[in-house]
C-alpha cells in the first residue's frame, strides 16, 4: 500500500495521462454500444421453453408479428376499404414481411352444392353498397376474421403482419412507425400499432431517454451536492470526473465485449455514479480536514496522510459493494447478471480512479490559503450525537420497537404479489400503451402462447386423434378469460371437412379415426360402366391427408406455413391473449399444460409443450424471482463472510448484517403496502441495497469497537461513535440515496418503483445502522466487540 | 488505360447490336412461341417445393394433357402417385373459350368428385410457385414485346425481351406488370424469365435447367421457379415424356378421373 502511494506521489503527471488515455479509448468504444430491449433474448439455452422457442423459429417461417388496428365510426365505406386495400398491398411488398393477413386479402373456401369454391375475398376494393354488404358477410363468415381482422364490435379492422425470422425486426419497426404515422395523418381512421416488436422499440426509446435523463440529472445532483459539501471547484470537478470516467470505462467495456444495454442495465450508469462519488467525497473531505489542521499545508504531505488513512476503508467498502453486485450473477438471467457484473466493474473502476487520479491532482495542485484553518461546521454532528444519547436513554424501548417493525413488516410481506406486465410498465398516457389497451379490448390480443407439437416422424400431425385433441385444447382455451383466439391446423381440417360436405354443420369437426363415407363407384354392369352409390369405411388419416393436399392445392404456399411444417411433423397452436399480466399468464399456462400432459403427451408419437413470447416472459420472470431470493441470500452470506474476515469474528460479521435485514424487511413490507409487485426489476433492488448498505454497518461497527477498545463503556461509546461514524453514514446515505432517487425519473413504471425502493432501502439501511445496530449493542453488549 | 476500355465496350456492343438488330421483340417471341406441334402429352411430373429454410415437400404426379390445335384449348388430367396418403387424388381442368375453366377434384377417401370453382387464372399450380398461367403457353397477342438488348447471359447469347400486358385485363389475370425473357439466339428457347408483380417489383425468377428435344424443338423438362419475395422455390421435372400419343377426349372427363390409376 505504502509503495503504491509513493508511486502516485512520484509520478502524478504520468498517472493523469494514463487515466486520461484509458478514458479516451474506452470513450471512443462507447460509440459502439448497442441496445437490447428484449429480456427474452438473453435467456439461456438450458431453459426448455427457450430451446423450443428457438427451434420454432427454425421450423416456422415467422414468430414475430406486428398488429395494425384501424378504427373509426363507420369502417365499411368505399374510401376506408380502399385505404385498407392500399395499406395491405404496401405492407405485403416489404422484404422483411413474411405474410400479411388483412381483411382485404384473405382467401375464402366455401362449400357449394357441387363441390367447393376457392376465391380471394376481394378482387378489387369494393365500391357499391352491394359489394360492401357481400364483403362484410364474407368476412364475418370466415373463421379467422372476428377478433383478429375485425374487432368484436365491428368498429375496427385489424391487419396482422408476420415478419420473417431472418428479418431485421428492429430496422423494420423503425421504418414502419414513421410510415404508419404519416399514413395516419392521411386518413380519418385511427391507426393503432402494437405487437411485441413495437413494444420493444418503445422500450428501447424509453431506455435511451432514461439513460440521458439519469446521466444528466445524476451529474446535476452530484454537482449540487459537491458544491454544498466542498464549496470549491476542485471538490466539484475531481469527484465529478471520477463519476463520469467510471461510467465511460464500464460502458466502454460493455461495447468492447459486444454486450448491449438492456432494460435491466439501463440503471447501471446512475448506480455507478452514486456509489463512485462516495469514495471521492471521503478522500477529499479527509484531505481538507488535514489541510485545515496544518499551519503550512504542503500538497504532497497532506495527500500522503490522506491516502494512508483512506485507502483501506475505501478498498473495503468497494469490495463489499462489488460483492453485493456480483451476487446478482447468481440470478441466472443474463441481463441481471450483466447488471451485477458490469456495475461491480464500474465500482471497481471508480476505486482505481479514486486512488490514482484524485491523489495525482491533489499532489500537483496547490492548496489555496483559504482552506487552511477552516473549522468544520458541526451542526449535523451535534444532531447525530444527540440521537445517540436518545438511544442510550430509551434503550428499553428498542426491542419492542424492533418487534413491532418486524410484525408490521410480516403483515406487509403477506400482501406481496408477484407480477409484471411489459405493457403496464409504460406510463398510462404513452401512445403504445393506449394503442395496446384499445387493441386488447377490441381484438383477440397481442400477447401469445405457442403450443408446439413435435412428431417423432414426418406426417405425425396427419392424425385425426391428435387433431381432435388440438381442437379440444382450443375449445378449452377459448373458455378461459383473456384468451381472444386460438389458431391451429385443426381449424383448416374442420373447415375443409365441412366445405366438402356442402357446408353441413354436422361435419364441422375433425374426421373420426374410422369414417363412414357415402361415395360413388364406377362398376361394369353388362358391359357398361355405371355409377353406384356405396358406403365405405375409410381411415380418418387418409381423409385428413387428402384434405391437406386439397388445401395445399387451393391456397397459397404460405397460408398454413405458420401452423404446420412442410413434413407435417411439427404443428403450432397459437393462443392469443389480451393481457400480458404475469399472474394471468401463469394461470393459463398451468391449465393448458395440464391438458397437454393428460391428453396429448400420452400419445407416444408426439410431444407437446408451451412456448411463445408470453411463456418466455413468464420464464424470465420466474427465473429472476427465484434467482433473486438466492442472490439476496448469497450477498448476505458473502457480506457476512467478508465482515467476518475483516473483523476476524463471525459474531461481529453477523452484527453487520442486522441493519440489512432491517432494511430488507422494511423494503418488502413497503412493497406489500404500496402495491408494488415483486418482479424482475423491483427485486433487483435488494441485492444492490445489501452491497451498498453494508458499508454503513461496517463504518459504525469499526468505530464503535475502537471506542470500546479505548475503554469506553457500551453506553458511552454510542454517542461518541455517532459523532464520528454517524455523521459520515448520514452524509453518505443522503448522497447515495439522492443519486439513486434519480432512477425514479424513469419513464417506466417498474424502474420508477425500483428507484423509490432503492432510495428507501439506502435510507432504512442507514437508519438501521444508526438505530438498530446501537440498540443491539446496548441491549446485548456483545463481548466479541470489546476484544 | 482503364477508362478507355470501359468506354469502348458499349461502342462495340452498339456496333454488334446494330448489325443484327433488325428483328423486333415481337418477331422473336412469335418464332419462339408459335412452333409447338405438341397436341397431347403424357409425363411423370415430379414437383419439389422448398422453403427458404430448406424444408422440402415432394409430389409425384401422373400428368396428361391435350390441346386442340384449332381452338388452342387445353384439357389436363393429373393424378397423385406419391405420397401414399394422397395416392389417387385426381385433378381435371377443362379450358373453354367463353367461360372460366372447369376444375374437378377426385378424392379417393371421399369417393366423390368435387367441382372446384375458382376465380381468376392467377392461381398456383399444385401449391407451387408456378401459376397455371406460367405453365401454359402464353397468348402471343396478349402482350406487347420490346427487345431491350442482346447480351450473353449465363454463357448463352440471348435476346432480352420485355413483355408487358397488352390490356389491364391481362395484367389483372396474370398478376404481372411485366415479364423479361432471355431467349437463346441459337434455337430461340426461353431459358430464363423474370416476373414482376403488379407493383413493378421482381417477384419470381424462372430458370430452365434442362431442355429436351421434342419434335425437333427444345422443350423445358426441368424448371426452377424461385419466388424471391417469400423465398420459396419450386422445381418441376418432367420424366418419361411422351408427346402426340393419341388420347381420346373421353379420357378427360370426371368419370375417368374417378376410375383411378
Amino acid at each position: 500500500m505504502q509503495r503504491y502511494i509513493e508511486f502516485v506521489l512520484k509520478y502524478p503527471r504520468s498517472i493523469i495521462l494514463v487515466i486520461a488515455l484509458i478514458t479516451l479509448g474506452l470513450g471512443y468504444a462507447n460509440r459502439y454500444i448497442k441496445m437490447e430491449p428484449d429480456v427474452t433474448q438473453a435467456l439461456p439455452q438450458k431453459i426448455p421453453a427457450k430451446r423450443l422457442y428457438d427451434k420454432m423459429g427454425e421450423i416456422f417461417p415467422s414468430k414475430e408479428f406486428v398488429f395494425i388496428g384501424l378504427s373509426g365510426a363507420d369502417i365499411f365505406t368505399p374510401a376506408h376499404l380502399q385505404t385498407v386495400w392500399d395499406l395491405t398491398k404496401k405492407l405485403e411488398r416489404d422484404g422483411a414481411v413474411y405474410s400479411v393477413i388483412s381483411p382485404t386479402n384473405i382467401s375464402l373456401i366455401l362449400g357449394t352444392p357441387e363441390g367447393m369454391e376457392v376465391r380471394d375475398i376481394l378482387a378489387r376494393p369494393p365500391t357499391s353498397a352491394a359489394e360492401i354488404e357481400q364483403f362484410k358477410a364474407d368476412l364475418l363468415n370466415s373463421d379467422l376474421a372476428l377478433g383478429n381482422l375485425l374487432s368484436k364490435d365491428e368498429q375496427a379492422f385489424g391487419i396482422m403482419i408476420f415478419l420473417k425470422n431472418t428479418a431485421d425486426v428492429k430496422a423494420y419497426v423503425k421504418a414502419l412507425i414513421p410510415a404508419v404515422e404519416e399514413f395516419d395523418s392521411q386518413t380519418d381512421l385511427t391507426v393503432l400499432l402494437t405487437g411485441k416488436p413495437i413494444l420493444n422499440y418503445y422500450v428501447s426509446q424509453g431506455m435511451q431517454r432514461d439513460m440521458a435523463v439519469f446521466f444528466l440529472s445524476g451529474i446535476g445532483i452530484i454537482f449540487i451536492l459537491l458544491a454544498l459539501i466542498f464549496r470549491n471547484l476542485r471538490g466539484i470537478f475531481l469527484p465529478l470526473s471520477v463519476v463520469i470516467f467510471s461510467v465511460i470505462w464500464t460502458m466502454g467495456l460493455m461495447a468492447l465485449l459486444g454486450r448491449p444495454m438492456s432494460h435491466a442495465t439501463e440503471i447501471m450508469p446512475i448506480l455507478i455514479m452514486a456509489i463512485a462519488v462516495a469514495d471521492s467525497i471521503h478522500i477529499l473531505s479527509h484531505f481538507y480536514h488535514h489541510a485545515g489542521e496544518n499551519q503550512q499545508p504542503e500538497s504532497r504531505a497532506i495527500t500522503r496522510i490522506t491516502m494512508q488513512e483512506m485507502s483501506s476503508p475505501v478498498i473495503m467498502t468497494t469490495l463489499t459493494t462489488m460483492v453485493g453486485f456480483m451476487a446478482l450473477g447468481t440470478v441466472g438471467a443474463e441481463s441481471i447478471s450483466e447488471l451485477g457484473y458490469f456495475t461491480a466493474f464500474g465500482v471497481f473502476s471508480a476505486l482505481i480512479i479514486s486512488l490514482t487520479w484524485i491523489p495525482a491532482f491533489l499532489v500537483i495542485l496547490k492548496i489555496p490559503k483559504r482552506y487552511q484553518h477552516q473549522s468544520k461546521h458541526h451542526l449535523v454532528a451535534d444532531w447525530v450525537e444527540t440521537w445517540g444519547q436518545f438511544l442510550v436513554r430509551r434503550q428499553k424501548l428498542l426491542m419492542p420497537f424492533i418487534g413491532l417493525v418486524i410484525l408490521i413488516s410480516i403483515w406487509g410481506i403477506t400482501r406481496l404479489e408477484h407480477s409484471f406486465s411489459s405493457i403496464e410498465n409504460f406510463p398510462e398516457d404513452h401512445p403504445v400503451r393506449e394503442a395496446n389497451d384499445l387493441v386488447n379490448r377490441h381484438f383477440a390480443g397481442t400477447t401469445s402462447f405457442a403450443i408446439m407439437i413435435e412428431g417423432k416422424e414426418p406426417n405425425a400431425i396427419i392424425d385425426p386423434q391428435l387433431l381432435s385433441r388440438m381442437d379440444e385444447l382450443k375449445q378449452l382455451a377459448l373458455k378461459m378469460d383473456h384468451v381472444g383466439s386460438v389458431q391451429s391446423l385443426a381449424d383448416f381440417i374442420k373447415r375443409i371437412n365441412k366445405v366438402l360436405h356442402a357446408e353441413d354443420p354436422a361435419f364441422d369437426r375433425i374426421p373420426p379415426v374410422q369414417a363412414q363415407v357415402t361415395g360413388t363407384e364406377w362398376v361394369e354392369q353388362d358391359g357398361n360402366w355405371v355409377e353406384v352409390t356405396k358406403t365405405y369405411t375409410v381411415s380418418g388419416r387418409e381423409l385428413v391427408a387428402q384434405y391437406l393436399q386439397l388445401f395445399e392445392m387451393s391456397g397459397k404456399p404460405q397460408d398454413m406455413a405458420n401452423l404446420v411444417d412442410y413434413q407435417y411433423q411439427h404443428a403450432k397452436i397459437s393462443v392469443m391473449l389480451n393481457t400480458d399480466q404475469q399472474s394471468t399468464l401463469r394461470a393459463i399456462d398451468a391449465e393448458l399444460t395440464r391438458y397437454i400432459e393428460e391428453n396429448i403427451n400420452q400419445n407416444s408419437q408426439v410431444t407437446a409443450a408451451i412456448t411463445g413470447m408470453a411463456k418466455l416472459f413468464m420464464v424470465v420472470d420466474e427465473l429472476i424471482v427465484k434467482g433473486q431470493i438466492w442472490s439476496i441470500l448469497t450477498s448476505l452470506g458473502l457480506v457476512w463472510l467478508i465482515t467476518w474476515i475483516m473483523f476476524k469474528s463471525p459474531i461481529i460479521g453477523l452484527l453487520n448484517t442486522i441493519p440489512l435485514f432491517f432494511a430488507l424487511f422494511l423494503n418488502f413490507a413497503f412493497m406489500g403496502f404500496s402495491g408494488i409487485n415483486l418482479n424482475l426489476e423491483t427485486l433487483t433492488t435488494s441485492s444492490i441495497a445489501i452491497g451498498v448498505g453494508v458499508d454503513y454497518a461496517i463504518h459504525f461497527v469499526h468505530r464503535y469497537r475502537m471506542k470500546l477498545r479505548k475503554g469506553m463503556g457500551y453506553d458511552e461509546a454510542v454517542p461518541a461513535t455517532m459523532r464520528e461514524a454517524g455523521l459520515a453514514i448520514f452524509f453518505n446515505s443522503i448522497t447515495v440515496a439522492a443519486g439513486f432517487s434519480i432512477i425514479a425519473l424513469s419513464q417506466f413504471v417498474a424502474i420508477q418503483e425500483m428507484g423509490i425502493l432503492i432510495t428507501l432501502t439506502m435510507l432504512t439501511a442507514a437508519f438501521g445502522a444508526l438505530t438498530i445496530l446501537p440498540g443491539v449493542f446496548l441491549v446485548f453488549q456483545p463481548k466479541s466487540l470489546a476484544r | 488505360m482503364r477508362p478507355k476500355v470501359i468506354i469502348s465496350i458499349p461502342i462495340i456492343l452498339w456496333i454488334v447490336g446494330g448489325a443484327f438488330g433488325q428483328e423486333t421483340g415481337y418477331d422473336i417471341m412469335k418464332n419462339a412461341l408459335n412452333r409447338t406441334t405438341i397436341q397431347s402429352m403424357e409425363a411423370d411430373l415430379k414437383l419439389i417445393l422448398q422453403t427458404g429454410t430448406g424444408d422440402t415437400r415432394e409430389r409425384e404426379i401422373k400428368f396428361y394433357s391435350k390441346t386442340d390445335p384449332g381452338t388452342d384449348l387445353t384439357k389436363m388430367l393429373m393424378r397423385f402417385v406419391y405420397p401414399q396418403d394422397v395416392r389417387g387424388t385426381g385433378f381435371l381442368t377443362l379450358e373453354y373459350a367463353d367461360r372460366p375453366d372447369d376444375r374437378f377434384l377426385y378424392m379417393p377417401a371421399l369417393r366423390r368428385i368435387k367441382k372446384i370453382a375458382s376465380s381468376g387464372s392467377g392461381g398456383n399450380f399444385m401449391s407451387s410457385d408456378f401459376t397455371y398461367y406460367d405453365i401454359g403457353t402464353p397468348e402471343l397477342a396478349d402482350w406487347t414485346y420490346a427487345l431491350l438488348r442482346e447480351e450473353s447471359f449465363d454463357g448463352i447469347d440471348a435476346y432480352v425481351i420485355e413483355a408487358t400486358p397488352g390490356t389491364s385485363q391481362v395484367r389483372e389475370d396474370t398478376g404481372y406488370s411485366k415479364i423479361i425473357h432471355w431467349v437463346a439466339k441459337d434455337d430461340l428457347r426461353i431459358y430464363h424469365s423474370e416476373y414482376f408483380d403488379q407493383s413493378g417489383e421482381l417477384k419470381k425468377r424462372l430458370n430452365v435447367e434442362k431442355f429436351e428435344r421434342v419434335n425437333g424443338f427444345p422443350f423445358a423438362t426441368e424448371m426452377v421457379m424461385h419466388d424471391v419475395i417469400i423465398d420459396h422455390t419450386s422445381r418441376m421435372i418432367f420424366e418419361n415424356l411422351e408427346v402426340n400419343n393419341p388420347i381420346p377426349d373421353s379420357f378427360f372427363t370426371p368419370r375417368m378421373l374417378q376410375r383411378g390409376l
